[in-house]
């Protein structure tokens, strides 16, 4: 677990400009065990906050917590974290296996341990072909992937993904996404930041949204969704022997003789039961929900 | 101290990689031109020009790769974000910052053992004779770029590369001549000078006294004590760089 509250910070261009607040005492928490994604545009802060929780610079005010299991204090959450920052740039004369050797080295790992978890890791993510080659040659998937078997060599507990799957084709945003999930099922906690909604809504169980430094949301994905929820049916069939069907809500005629019916949750046994006795043909029934873009990024208010 | 030496290793490691040592290849075959030239062409003892080019050689080596290399030991890591994958992991910024300036005091050691030797051979092969200063002029040559590195990367951790630059050169220099200024007659009337070159003299690393080529040349007596002293001073002020730049790390701000 980890836990922002009232985290503060301000930057300067240079000694004159005004101070520019890139957090506005944001506070939310990442439970263990949880898939959770962290959504913003670009300068929304995302990369701020985990810098904060890295300790790689400090808060100007508010703190940060870390779960008793790693320890009391921030070097216990170091040994269990796994990190990836956003468009890694790795020691460009290193080959990926010494690369990876290196980091594992840095947690006191066996030999036989990190080239065992090497091995595994490299295969899964596709890059085992490339471990003797220079990380100056690899493209920017494979550097991303490089970093992802980085990130996982000394199987950590806990996850820091800061735009894991950008700069990757859709082959490989999917492996890396299943992994996650994978991962996850495994019992580790990931807190994976991107501005891409679909993603998150595709894999995560818990969301934190910010905008412009400030805390948006921050809860579970599908009690935003149902927050959210027009509580609306809509329905696509071809009518039978009566044109009762169109009597529901709003009805608009599309074409090859299709209908298309929105109509509220209340009604929707007693369409089905008109449905049948009717012996239309039922093309598509769908509540009517929005997603997650539409709510993150199309209403910009606070969710 | 087992994190300090990965990172050494893997700074030194990174270093050889980038061909950096293609250096000693170049300079070694400028001092094989030049004791050819030397021989053929200067009058008396050429096999002491031929030592003095190679050294002179080996010490601008260093100081460039010590200067121009050591300025982007860390500051290229902080810009090219390397450094958050390493600082994620169980290591303290000290000990991220003795690695990479220990790794990188190892390839200028490499590039003294190198160098050094081959200038000393060539002049025994050119029938000069071995002198037990020799070994502390290479000594010193190494300790002379590893003051000028600390310099750089310590004032890399607070301003921009180009000003660290400036400021290690400049310290460098003054360093190098506020002793033989402070002791000639023109600044010694000029009270305020005299103040100023007294403070750099203390300040400074006093570069010139590390420089045993002309000892070594001309043969001229220097004391065991002298050569010990001049040792420990530079000890003390490899100490007071580290610490200086273990403090600036701790307190650096990586955004």
């Amino acid at each position: 677990m980890i836990e922002l509250i009232d985290v503060r910070k301000t930057f300067k261009k240079d000694f004159f400009s005004p101070k520019f607040e890139a957090l506005k005492e944001v506070s939310f928490k990442v439970n263990d065990g949880e898939l959770a994604g962290f959504l913003g545009a670009n300068g929304a802060g995302k990369t701020t906050s985990i810098k904060i929780i890295l300790d790689f610079i400090k808060a100007d005010s508010g703190m940060v917590n870390y779960s008793t299991k790693f320890g009391s204090d921030h070097s216990g959450f170091i040994k269990n974290l796994g990190y990836l920052p956003e468009r890694p740039y790795f020691h460009a004369n290193l080959t990926g296996q010494e690369f990876v050797e290196y980091m594992a080295k840095l947690h006191d790992m066996k030999r036989a341990e990190y080239l065992n978890q090497i091995k595994r890791w490299s295969e899964r993510l596709g890059i085992a072909h490339a471990l003797n080659r220079k990380l100056q040659n690899y493209s920017k998937g494979m550097l991303q992937r490089i970093g992802f078997v980085a990130c996982l060599v000394h199987n950590p507990s806990f996850l820091i993904l800061d735009e894991p799957v950008s700069g990757l084709d859709p082959v490989g945003r999917k492996e890396i996404k299943d992994v996650m999930v994978e991962l996850n099922r495994e019992g580790k906690t990931i807190f994976f930041s991107s501005h891409i909604v679909s993603d998150i809504e595709e894999i995560c169980n818990s969301v934190i949204v910010l905008d412009k430094g400030s805390l948006i949301y921050s809860g579970g994905v599908a009690d935003l969704l149902s927050s959210r929820s027009s509580g609306n049916c809509e329905a696509i069939y071809k009518i039978g022997s009566s044109d009762k069907l169109n009597t529901f809500g709003s009805t608009t005629e599309l074409a090859d003789g299709l209908y298309k019916t929105v109509f509220s949750k209340q009604q929707r046994d007693e369409f089905v039961r008109v449905m049948l006795e009717s012996e239309g043909t039922l093309i598509r029934f769908v509540e009517v929900n929005p997603t997650l873009e539409e709510i993150v990024y199309q209403t910009n208010k606070r969710v | 101290m087992k994190k300090i030496f990965i990172v050494a290793q893997y700074t030194f490691s990174e270093a050889i990689k980038s061909k950096l040592l293609l250096n000693v290849v170049f300079i070694g075959c400028a001092l094989l031109l030049s004791s050819y030239v030397a021989s053929e062409l200067a009058y008396g003892s050429p096999e002491k020009i031929a030592l003095d080019i190679g050294l002179g050689l080996t010490s601008i080596a260093v100081k460039f790769i010590a200067v121009f290399y050591g300025v982007n030991i860390i500051q290229n890591e902080i810009e090219n974000r390397s450094i958050y994958l390493i600082l994620s992991r169980p290591i303290t910024k000290i000990q991220y910052f003795l690695g990479r300036t220990l790794g990188m005091s190892s390839l200028l050691f490499l590039n003294v053992i190198i160098l050094g030797p081959f200038s000393i051979a060539l002049f025994l092969i050119m029938g000069g004779s071995l002198d037990a200063l020799m070994a502390w002029t290479l000594l010193f040559t190494f300790f002379e770029s590893l003051l000028l590195l600390l310099v750089v990367v310590v004032c890399s951790l607070f301003c921009s590369k180009v000003l660290a630059i400036l400021l290690g050169v400049t310290s460098y220099v003054a360093g190098y001549v506020s002793t033989s200024l402070l002791e000639s007659n023109e600044f010694a009337k000029e009270t305020f000078f005299k103040e100023v070159l007294k403070f750099v003299n203390v300040a400074l690393p006093n570069f010139s006294r590390l420089n045993l080529s002309d000892h070594l040349l001309y043969v001229q007596e220097i004391q065991l004590s002298t050569l010990l002293a001049t040792l420990g001073h530079s000890i003390c002020f490899i100490i007071a760089l580290l610490v200086a730049g273990s403090a600036l790390m701790r307190a650096k701000s990586l955004d």
